[in-house]
C-alpha cells in the first residue's frame, strides 16, 4: 500500500538525514517504527507527508509510492486529501480553538461525504471522555485529552492511513495503555493502516504486526512483531531486558559496542 | 449636550470605518500572523479606483463600484501569490517589510498616476440629506454608511465563529503544518485573507472617500486604523469593532472640546495616546487572545 524505496532525504541541500530507508506498510496492518532519538524516525514520516518541504529539506533519491502514486511530487494538503493523515509529535493542537473545532478541521480530508454530526459521533464513541469536554478550549486540556484531540482529528476524515508520531510522548503509563488500546480499536474497526513511530518500543510491538528499527537514518533491523520481540538487540536497547536471571556485568552496559554491528 | 451628541454621532460613523478597514488588517493577521501596513495604501487605492472608473471614464455608478471591486480582489490574488506566497516559511519580519514597501509603492503610483493634493468627488450613490434624530442632525449618507460597516462586520464576526472556511482560517493561524496535515491548503487561505482584506480596503476607501473626497489624505486616515488594531488586540474582529467606535468617538469629542483649548487640532493624537494607555493596563489589547503555554 504504502513503500518507500531507498529514500535519502537531505537538509538544506547539505544534511544527509535518511540514507536510504526502505519500508513497506501493506494494506490494514500496524507497521512500528522503532529508533532512539535523532534517528530519523520523524523525517521519516516528514518524507512521507511531504512536510520536509517546509523545513528546506527534500527527498534527493528513492522513491516514496501510496497505491501507485507517487508521493514526492504531491504537496501535503494533497497527500492528506488522498488518505494518509499524520499525528504530528507533540499533538500540535491548534490551541486557542475548541475541542469540537479542532475536530471539526479534521473533516477537510474527508473523502466522503457525510453529516458533519455523525462524524463526530464516531470519535466521540471512541473517546467518550472528549464529549463532554468539547467547549473547552483545547490549549487548556490535559496531554492525555490533547493526545486524544490529536488522533481524533486525524481520524474523522476516516484516512486510509495514519501516520502516528509518538502518541505515547508526556504520557502516563496508565494513559499510554489507553491510547494503544484506542489505536487498536480503531485499527479494528475501520481497517485503517497505520505507520507508528515510538521510543516506546514494548507498548508499540504489542499492537503492530511488524516492526522496523532505525538507527543513523538507516533500517537496521526488520521482522515481525514476534521476530523482533525474541531479538537479543531489541529487548536489551529498547526493552531495557537482558538474560533473565543473569548477573549484569559492565560488559553488557558498554552498548556500543554491539551497535557497531549494525552500523 | 448637543454639542456632545454631535460628535457621539460623527465619532461612530468614522470609528466604523475604522473598524472595518481594522477588520482587513485583522483577517490577514489572523491567518498569516502578517501584520499588514499597506493596509492604508490600499485603502487609498481602492477609492482611487472607483473614482477613477465612475468619473474618469464616466461608467455608471454600480458599474464603477463593481469594476473598482473587481479590482480590488485582483490585487490582493496577485500580492499574495508573487508577494507573500514566495516568502513562505521566512522569517515574519520580511514578510512584515514587504508589505511596508508595498506601501511605500502604492502611494508613489497613486501620486504618479492621480497627481498629489487633488481633490475628486464621487458622484452622489449615497443621498446626503439630513435627517433629525435625537436632536442629532446627521446626513442619512452616514447613517447608512455606518448601518453597511456593521452589517459587514456583524458577517466577518459570524464567518470566522461558525463557518468551515473561517475555521480553517483559524486553524491555519494557529499552527501550518498541523493544518496542511488535517488537508487544508495554506495557499488557498492566505489568498483568501489578501483577497479579503483588499475588498475590505476597497470598501472603507469608498465609504470614506464618499465623505471625505477622495485624496492622497486618505492614506494618513486610514493610518489611525493601525492604533485601532493594536488596541482591539489583533485577532479579535468583534474587538476591533469596539476599539475603532471607541477611537472614532474620542476622536470627535476631542476635536469638539480639546482642540479650542490647545488650539490646535489634538485629533491626531488622541488614538495613539488611548493606544498607549491601553497596552500599559492590558498588553494584548481590550480582546487579544492569550498566548496558552503548557508547562
Amino acid at each position: 500500500m504504502l513503500s518507500l524505496n531507498n529514500v535519502e532525504v537531505m537538509f538544506n541541500k547539505v544534511i544527509l538525514v535518511l540514507r536510504g530507508v526502505s519500508l513497506q506498510v501493506p494494506p490494514n496492518a500496524i507497521v512500528a517504527l522503532l529508533g532512539a532519538n535523532g534517528a530519523g524516525k520523524t523525517t521519516t514520516l516528514s518524507a512521507i507527508t511531504g512536510l520536509i518541504k517546509t523545513e528546506l529539506g527534500e527527498v534527493t533519491e528513492g522513491s516514496i509510492e501510496f497505491e501507485g502514486k507517487n508521493l514526492i511530487k504531491m504537496t501535503t494538503d494533497g497527500i492528506a486529501q488522498i488518505g494518509i493523515t499524520q499525528v504530528l509529535e507533540g499533538r500540535r493542537l491548534f490551541a486557542q480553538l475548541t475541542v469540537e473545532e479542532n475536530l471539526r478541521v479534521g473533516t477537510r480530508a474527508k473523502r466522503k461525504r457525510s453529516p458533519i454530526k455523525k462524524d463526530l459521533d464516531m470519535i466521540y464513541g471512541y473517546f467518550p471522555k472528549l464529549r463532554t469536554m468539547r467547549h473547552a478550549t483545547a490549549g487548556y486540556c490535559s496531554g492525555g485529552e490533547q493526545q486524544m484531540v490529536s488522533i481524533g482529528r486525524a481520524m474523522i476524515s476516516n484516512p486510509k492511513m495514519m501516520l502516528l508520531d509518538e502518541p505515547s510522548m508526556g504520557l502516563s503509563p496508565l494513559l499510554v495503555r489507553e491510547i494503544f488500546r484506542i489505536i487498536e480499536t480503531v485499527h479494528g474497526e475501520m481497517a485503517t493502516s497505520m505507520l507508528l513511530v515510538e521510543q516506546n518500543a514494548p507498548s508499540a510491538l504489542d499492537i503492530a504486526d511488524h516492526g522496523y528499527v532505525m538507527e543513523n537514518g538507516r533500517i537496521v533491523l526488520d521482522g515481525t512483531r514476534e521476530e523482533l520481540k525474541e531479538n537479543e538487540d531489541v529487548k536489551e536497547f529498547y526493552m531495557g531486558l537482558s538474560g533473565v536471571g543473569q548477573k549484569k556485568s559492565y560488559r553488557d552496559v558498554k552498548h556500543y559496542k554491539r551497535r557497531k554491528r549494525w552500523l | 449636550m448637543e454639542e456632545l451628541l454631535q460628535a457621539i454621532a460623527s465619532g461612530l460613523v468614522v470609528g466604523s470605518l475604522y473598524s472595518l478597514v481594522g477588520v482587513g488588517i485583522v483577517v490577514i493577521y489572523k491567518s498569516t500572523h502578517v501584520f499588514n501596513f499597506a493596509q492604508g495604501g490600499l485603502l487609498m487605492v481602492g477609492a482611487y479606483l472607483a473614482w477613477f472608473f465612475m468619473v474618469r471614464l464616466g461608467m455608471p455608478i454600480w458599474i464603477g463600484l463593481l469594476g473598482g471591486l473587481a479590482c480590488a480582489v485582483l490585487m490582493g490574488f496577485l500580492i499574495e501569490r508573487f508577494g507573500m506566497r514566495r516568502l513562505v516559511g521566512q522569517p515574519i519580519l520580511s514578510l512584515i517589510i514587504v508589505t511596508l514597501a508595498l506601501e511605500a509603492l502604492i502611494d508613489g503610483v497613486v501620486t504618479l498616476f492621480w497627481g498629489d493634493r487633488e481633490y475628486n468627488v464621487y458622484p452622489e450613490f449615497i443621498p446626503p440629506e439630513p435627517v433629525e434624530f435625537l436632536g442629532v442632525i446627521l446626513s442619512l449618507q452616514h447613517i447608512i454608511i455606518f448601518i453597511i460597516t456593521m452589517v459587514i462586520i456583524g458577517i466577518f464576526i459570524l464567518f470566522f465563529k461558525y463557518s468551515k472556511w473561517g475555521l480553517e482560517m483559524r486553524a491555519v493561524a494557529e499552527d501550518q503544518q498541523a493544518a496542511m496535515c488535517m488537508g487544508i491548503s495554506t495557499k488557498t487561505v492566505f489568498v483568501i485573507a489578501w483577497i479579503i482584506s483588499t475588498v475590505l480596503a476597497y470598501l472603507g476607501g469608498v465609504l470614506l472617500g464618499s465623505i471625505n473626497g477622495v485624496s492622497t489624505t486618505l492614506n494618513q486616515i486610514a493610518g489611525n486604523c493601525f492604533p485601532v488594531v493594536l488596541l482591539g488586540g489583533l485577532e479579535s474582529i468583534p474587538g476591533v469593532l469596539i476599539a475603532g467606535l471607541i477611537v472614532g468617538v474620542l476622536e470627535y469629542i476631542s476635536g469638539q472640546y480639546l482642540d479650542p483649548i490647545v488650539g490646535a487640532s489634538t485629533r491626531a493624537v488622541v488614538p495613539y495616546f488611548i493606544l498607549i494607555l491601553v497596552l500599559i493596563v492590558k498588553p494584548y489589547g481590550l480582546f487579544g487572545l492569550k498566548r496558552i503555554e503548557r508547562i
